[in-house]
């Protein structure tokens, strides 16, 4: 094991250990650190926000109750989460929606997302590439600057509503939440490659309306 | 000792569709050489994944749902109810 995973464990134990310990305070902390994300994810098997409370309120229980006997065979995080996909996926089944990932796409066209009439076409000696007008162009002043950054997250987050649920499911996870991809394919049952589809897709489509705000419509 | 073939090329329409994995570092060495290839002598590209990036990069400030304080102190008294007599 490397240095960095070994000092992963290292710290994981130490939180477990705490936590065995009756550790208020930091089970607070890590309930109020976890939870975001739980309902995301959570939120993708259920109809409703209330449901995927009560889902992830329904996991922390579990948690609590065993923890006892949590042999520390993977990090608590992968534990935890592991908790709560079984319970969002019973939850999701009694409400009888089914979650089949592979057609919360379908009637979205597969096919480029990039625009196609942005490229040279095969007639022209440079085929594939940005025509002259098409290309790119810059986003001043930067998203991250003080004075675009607040309009920009109220844009985001209405277009990351706006996407298909598949897609706005990966992309907060990966991009909101901070997720890794290993987790996230965890989580939602869905293979890397699937994963990488609807990430790649709900983040065009966020690029697009991020590029209508600094350009206009259309691009 | 083997003929080198001719390089992989990756064009600008193939390269957008390439972008998540690209960051990602999902791609396979060959690709990833062709694409860096490419981004060197190609600004649209260079510009189109830099957006690509920095739309990941502003998703991160979007707000995101939390427990209510109602489950979060329900889960803190189930908790301190457990280790009671710790």
């Amino acid at each position: 094991m490397d240095g960095a995973a070994a000092a992963e464990q290292e710290r994981d134990g130490v939180l477990v250990s705490r936590l065995r310990g009756g550790d208020a305070a930091v089970f607070g902390d890590v309930v109020r650190a976890w939870s975001p994300a739980m309902l995301r994810v959570a939120r993708a098997y259920v109809a409703t926000d209330a449901a995927a409370e009560d889902v992830v309120q329904e996991t922390w229980l579990a948690v609590v109750r065993g923890l006892a006997g949590f042999e520390g065979r993977s990090t608590l995080r992968t534990w935890v989460f592991h908790i709560l996909a079984n319970r969002a996926r019973t939850a999701g089944q009694r409400e009888s929606r089914q979650i089949p990932w592979s057609s919360l796409d379908a009637g979205e066209p597969a096919g480029p997302t990039v625009d196609p009439d942005r490229f040279r076409d095969g007639d022209d000696p440079y085929p594939g590439h940005w025509r002259a007008g098409r290309e790119p162009r810059r986003w001043q002043p930067s998203p991250e600057e003080s004075a675009v950054a607040g309009e920009i997250r109220v844009l985001l987050a209405a277009a990351l509503r706006g996407l298909p649920p598949a897609q706005q499911t990966v992309v907060s996870l990966r991009d909101v939440h901070g997720m890794a991809a290993e987790e996230v394919c965890q989580a939602l049952g869905i293979t890397a490659a699937n994963q990488r589809v609807l990430l790649h897709r709900g983040r065009a489509k966020l690029r697009a309306a991020l590029d209508g705000y600094y350009h206009g419509g259309g691009r | 000792m083997p003929v080198p073939g001719p390089e992989l090329e990756v064009v600008c329409r193939e390269l957008v569709e390439l972008a998540t994995g690209y960051l990602d570092g999902a791609l396979a060495p060959e690709v990833v050489a062709a694409i860096e290839r490419h981004l060197a002598e190609c600004d649209a590209c260079t510009e189109y994944l830099a957006q690509i990036a920095a739309t990941a990069a502003a998703t991160a400030g979007v707000p995101a749902r939390g427990l209510s304080e109602r489950a979060a102190a329900d889960i803190l008294a189930a908790f301190r109810e457990i280790n009671a007599g710790h």
